[in-house]
């Protein structure tokens, strides 16, 4: 994928004629920025301003207090913290990992391959995106009761795999993919799973790189397994424990470290989509198109 | 079965089927089978005991108990679909008024574009919560002042919770812009330069061409962003409905049974709401050349030339045979 650079998007010479567009765009960039920002000052502010009536947008005084404190009461917990920290590595990783590979050969399927039900399969999918998710809570107990996950590490991993949004996203971006390609690879001997290792997916890699910032994002903040699945604490997640902090113990102290949690919860999800960013663009750009 | 005998299509489709079947058996398992347990228990009372579960049929109970007992949740019900009817039109004119800024050659292009998708990134249940509890979701500087208290009381009391909850999430319908934004980009980019040109020569404004060029070619991409942002306001944690349909859940006096019967109200209602948008703003035959009546005579006779053109070679052809 060429870069942003590369396809000469920016144009490289500021002209006057572009003032009217900048005067619609920063106000609007302003506007949705300001909660980023203001996650990052929050964490900052020593207790006293977090209480400030009417509150200041940026920390007076910022000061690292809330991190030390929060540092402090990671130190005094029962299960050592890196024990969190690895098993929310660990689970969010495989799950990243099985996702990509599950998502791309439906795809692949869907997209590429003749069989009855195959439109059908597309179009439960999509219905089943606009579900609500928080009805299926119970049945989906039962369900992870049956197959005996409960209380088993992978319940951090096997429930999500099969991800309608992923499959809606790869799906419409592999429809791209010229058939002539695969005929082509086939004529030269290739098998199946060869067309879909060097062709297919080096081809959607873009679309597979949204797919791996949305599986990280509800990965890295899921609390639903440590909290309904799972009763031994040395299994739960990071996340988990994020939460704990904020929802139990001393409400007034716990206010700064929620503040400082939230930054520290934020800055994965935003360093893995300055990575993947060029990609993403890309993906969703053509996920709609036919 | 020998495996020379099978068609090239019997083949192809053995393969899809087991290229897919990992993933079907896993959303069969995970997705639709919790999604259809839920239908046979919105017909029970079912209630959570320490020796699991007591189900009990009590037929359309569930249903009636939402719509005829239960005022709160009728009133919700009435309110979701006032705030999607009110914030899906300014989502969707904001998405086309950025993704047309951006379409222009500006410079920081690049940068703008990660700004406007980075919200996509964040909006994750519990960091919107945080922030929706900080009151930052409003436009800043409006939460207290009281001429907008005092328009809101003098409004009646629908219209007014409907303007208060749009003030106060108006920060977040713009986040959940970023997808729509680069759809439309997209499509525009890939738009006819040349059409807008002859426009501008025919002495169209920018305006003409936009309501008579832009707004039809864009058409089927408006559709497709009109359902994205109808479903992904439904569907997110925040919403009403849905934080009243898990109360619901783990309550002892209804439970869930009736959260289950709720949930099925809300999804069939949310189906309404996009044949209703889809009634205002459907998908008609997409025209590349927009649908103005003088655009389609001209494109028809252009056809008619081509036409005559193509029998004028096929002609010759056959006389160059003929001859041969």
């Amino acid at each position: 994928m060429a870069s942003i650079q590369g396809k000469k998007m920016n144009p490289t010479r500021f002209h006057k004629s572009q003032l009217k567009f900048y005067a619609i765009l920063i106000p609007m960039a302003v506007v949705m920025g300001l909660p980023i920002i203001y996650i990052f000052s929050q964490a900052l502010k020593p207790l006293d301003e977090l209480f400030i009536y009417p509150p200041k947008f940026f920390a007076q005084k910022p000061s690292l207090d809330n991190f030390k404190k929060l540092i402090e009461s990671m130190l005094g917990s029962e299960v050592p913290i890196y024990r969190y920290f690895f098993n929310s590595i660990l689970s969010t990783l495989l799950t990243v990992i099985c996702t990509i590979f599950i998502t791309a050969f439906a795809g692949y399927a869907l997209s590429k391959k003749d069989f009855k039900a195959k439109g059908l399969i597309f179009e439960i999918n999509t219905a089943a995106l606009m579900f609500v998710g928080a009805a299926v809570k119970i049945p989906k107990y039962l369900v992870i009761y049956y197959s005996g996950l409960i209380d088993n590490f992978w319940v951090h991993i096997i429930p999500g795999l099969a991800m309608p949004v992923g499959l809606f996203l790869v799906k419409q971006f592999m429809d791209q993919i010229p058939d002539a390609l695969i005929e082509a690879a086939r004529i030269d001997g290739a098998k199946d799973f060869q067309i879909f290792m060097k062709v297919i997916m080096p081809l959607s890699k873009s679309s597979l790189a949204t797919v791996v910032i949305l599986t990280f994002q509800a990965a890295w903040n899921a609390i639903e397994a440590s909290e309904l699945y799972l009763n031994a604490d040395n299994m739960k997640t990071f996340a988990y424990y994020m939460t704990t902090l904020t929802t139990t113990g001393n409400d007034v102290v716990g206010i700064g470290q929620a503040a400082a949690a939230t930054l520290i919860m934020f800055i994965p999800n935003l360093v893995i989509f300055i990575f993947m960013q060029k990609n993403v663009m890309s993906t969703m750009a053509h996920s709609g198109i036919k | 079965m020998d495996k020379k005998k099978l068609t090239k299509s019997a083949r192809d489709s053995i393969r899809g089927w087991m290229f897919v079947s990992v993933w079907v058996i896993g959303f069969l398992i995970f997705t639709i089978y919790p999604i259809f347990r839920t239908i046979k228990m919105s017909f029970d009372s079912v209630i959570i005991s320490a020796n699991g579960l007591i189900t009990e049929f009590v037929g359309f109970l569930n249903y009636q108990n939402a719509f005829l007992s239960d005022v709160t949740f009728t009133k919700a019900l009435i309110q979701y679909i006032g705030q999607i009817v009110l914030e899906v039109p300014i989502a969707v004119v904001f998405s086309l008024l950025i993704a047309m800024v951006l379409s222009k050659d500006i410079k920081g292009k690049g940068l703008m574009r990660t700004v406007f998708f980075l919200p996509v990134i964040i909006i994750s249940g519990p960091v919107m919560e945080k922030f929706t509890d900080m009151g930052l979701m409003a436009i800043q500087g409006t939460q207290d002042s009281s001429l907008i208290d005092s328009i809101i009381m003098m409004l009646p009391e629908t219209l007014g919770t409907l303007l208060s909850t749009l003030i106060d999430s108006f920060v977040m319908i713009l986040w959940f812009c970023g997808v729509q934004i680069l759809l439309l980009l997209s499509a525009l980019q890939k738009m006819d330069k040349p059409m807008y040109e002859a426009a501008h020569i025919d002495g169209a404004s920018a305006w003409e061409s936009f309501w008579l060029i832009t707004l039809p070619n864009l058409r089927t991409m408006i559709v497709i962003c009109i359902v994205y942002t109808i479903v992904t306001i439904s569907t997110f944690d925040t919403n009403p409905v849905i934080s009243m349909i898990q109360e619901n859940m783990f309550s002892i006096t209804s439970g869930m049974g009736y959260a289950s019967a709720q949930a099925w109200v809300y999804f069939f209602t949310l189906l309404l709401v996009i044949g209703f948008f889809m009634l205002i703003y459907g998908p008609k035959k997409a025209n590349l050349y927009g649908n103005s009546k003088a655009v389609k005579q001209q494109m028809k006779e252009y056809e008619k030339v081509i036409r005559d053109q193509k029998r004028e070679q096929r002609k010759l052809k056959r006389t160059a045979g003929k001859e041969e």
